[in-house]
């Protein structure tokens, strides 16, 4: 068979030499022929059927001309099998939350107070109320490494009344100043006038969760390595927190009282909602996730931006930008577990450093190994990476305060 | 199966509708994406948000009457947005990107040769059509998109998108008959 199918050859009639008319590339190359497949007319159907007729041993360079033609294909691109299901998996997981809500709707309205604000509390020096701190109790509180032999969840009044909390609780404040962990009612109930306005401190050390509600109602979810500040019950203009770390809350609807949640670098204005706040001092990137309403953030009093559901604004290294992202991501630490899809390995282990305060370091080769799932966020350290190494073939050293992580290439 | 059945199953909270309508736009959005330009996982990215805003669409009640077109518009803005933030954080220069075609011959017996040449010739015909002239012969002949749909997506008036693609059409007639033919032959 002749080479080059790229050769213009003039329009050969019927009549031509018998032996180009057979070969492949004549059809290819013949107007007629290719009219002749893509839009018939009764004149060609008349004209090719007459010429298969009289050459019957060109059908079946004919027939491979017409095959050949008939497969060209602009742009038809797929994405594998395994990308597409995990984009439908995320998609999934909104779809059964959208219908679930859909058929919560009305009980929303009114749990409609239930907003999530995840702030830690970090910065004690935006606290309004400072001159009430007690000084020491700032420094102990500000202390950004949190004591990493800290085993349990403490709880520390104003006046340095402590209780040590064990396992997953629930601390809740109530409006009449009484403090409830796990529904069981505590010694740090207080007394007096000077109950009110008194300034809590509660740390959560490295690889614990707990969940605090606070006097108003605000319900917030607070993860590992956190220190969070906060009023035994409200201001009455004006309701604030502050944290160091990470938090989700739920804020309660109180149209006369905004909500602040103060951080080292920016306050973040709630206008009633729920989002995630990753504000750890020590963390050059600062995030804030809003799921549901919306909130402003300043500095210093001046709006730096207006945030939307689905929004994530982060800062990092004075740069600030707003994108839009999927927020379960970042919020499923607060059911316990991490999500992550097609993520590098580099980034779920710096969401595991900061989640367990623990430097893990990934090494050149593993590092851009994107990898999709969940991994529950047990306690224990050990446990977390002994599941990561089932799932993900990596293996992994301990060194002092570090894990260095690397490909198993076995 | 028809959109607009789909559609109503996914209001019925019926999630095989929903896996189904996924399953039938997935890789065509993610051909528009590519002719568009742009990375791979920021087009991923922009799917799944594409099928979270139907969803939420959707589950809010309004009505939508021609998916496909709602799916390539949702596609392309976002597309776009997307692209707008990577340059805010990253302050990459702005560029618009030139819209692709990439032909293959499915065809696995033909010589690679041949396959090649002829591939070759047909990507240098549509390589003197502009950028907007790809784009509206992809959507036309590919997508099968309506001319008031080229029009929305490519910000010009039905009648310009009309002209836009007979132009495109005759531009490539001068050149090679032969292979215009070939291109379109499905129709």
């Amino acid at each position: 068979m002749s080479s080059c199918i790229g050769k213009q050859t003039k329009q050969p009639t019927f009549m031509d030499n018998k032996e180009n008319i057979y070969s492949l590339d004549h059809f290819l190359n013949n107007d007629e022929f290719i009219r002749w497949i893509i839009d018939s007319t009764p004149e060609l159907d008349i004209q090719w059927n007459k010429f298969i007729k009289e050459n019957p041993q060109a059908i079946s360079n004919l027939n491979r001309a017409k095959e050949i033609l008939q497969s060209v294909e602009m742009n038809s691109f797929s994405l594998s099998d395994h990308e597409k299901e995990t984009i439908y998996r995320n998609l999934q997981h909104e779809f059964l939350a959208k219908k679930l809500q859909r058929k919560n709707r009305m009980f929303y309205h009114y749990a409609a107070a239930s907003v999530a604000l995840i702030c830690l509390i970090g910065s004690l020096f935006f606290i309004y109320n400072q001159t009430r701190i007690n000084q020491d109790e700032l420094l102990v509180a500000n202390d950004i490494k949190i004591d990493s032999t800290l085993t349990n969840i403490e709880l520390i009044t104003q006046s340095n009344k402590k209780v040590l909390i064990e396992k997953h609780p629930t601390i809740q404040y109530n409006s009449t100043g009484k403090v409830f962990v796990n529904d069981k009612e505590t010694e740090l109930t207080a007394k007096g006038e000077q109950a009110d306005s008194e300034l809590n401190t509660l740390i959560v050390p490295n690889g614990r969760r707990t969940t605090l509600i606070l006097e108003d109602g605000s319900k917030v979810w607070v993860n590992s390595g956190t220190v969070l500040t906060f009023p035994t019950s409200f201001d009455k203009e004006k309701r604030t927190i502050s944290v160091n770390g990470e938090i989700y809350i739920e804020v309660a609807k109180d149209v006369n009282r905004p909500f602040y949640v103060k951080t080292s670098n920016f306050d973040i204005r709630v206008l009633g909602t729920k989002f995630n706040v990753s504000a750890y001092n020590e963390d050059a990137s600062k995030q804030v996730v809003l799921v549901q309403g919306s909130v402003q953030i300043e500095k210093q009093q001046n709006l730096q931006a207006l945030m939307h559901p689905n929004e994530l604004f982060s800062l990092y290294n004075g740069q600030q930008s707003i994108r839009e992202v999927n927020v379960y991501d970042y919020i499923s630490w607060k059911d316990g577990f991490l999500q992550f899809s097609s993520e590098s390995l580099e980034s779920i282990c710096q969401r595991l450093s900061r989640h367990y305060r623990i430097k893990i370091h990934c090494d050149e080769e593993s590092k851009k190994q994107k990898f999709s799932g969940k991994l529950v966020l047990f306690d224990d350290f050990s446990k977390v990476l002994t599941t990561l190494s089932d799932i993900i073939p990596i293996k992994y050293k301990q060194a002092k305060n570090e894990i260095n992580i690397s490909i198993n290439n076995k | 199966m028809e959109d607009h059945i789909l559609i109503k199953g996914i209001t019925n909270g019926n999630e095989a509708s929903f896996a189904t309508l996924y399953s039938k736009y997935v890789d065509v959005l993610f051909s528009y994406g590519v002719g568009l330009g742009y990375e791979r996982e920021i087009i991923k990215d922009a799917i799944q948000d594409v099928f979270l805003k139907l969803l939420n669409h959707k589950f809010a009640g309004s009505e939508i009457t021609n998916l496909k077109f709602y799916l390539f518009r949702s596609l392309k803005n976002r597309l776009i947005d997307l692209h707008k933030n990577k340059i805010i954080n990253e302050e990459l220069d702005s560029c618009d990107f030139d819209f692709s075609i990439k032909v293959s011959i499915l065809d696995d017996i033909i010589e690679a040769e041949n396959k090649k040449i002829l591939e070759q010739r047909i990507n240098k015909l549509l390589d003197s059509l502009t950028s907007r002239q790809r784009e509206a012969i992809v959507l036309r002949y590919v997508h099968e998109l309506g001319y008031d749909e080229i029009a929305s997506l490519l910000d010009m008036t039905p009648k310009a998108s009309r002209k836009l693609v007979s132009r495109a059409m005759e531009r490539m007639r001068n050149q090679e008959l032969l292979l215009l033919l070939i291109l379109f032959c499905k129709f």
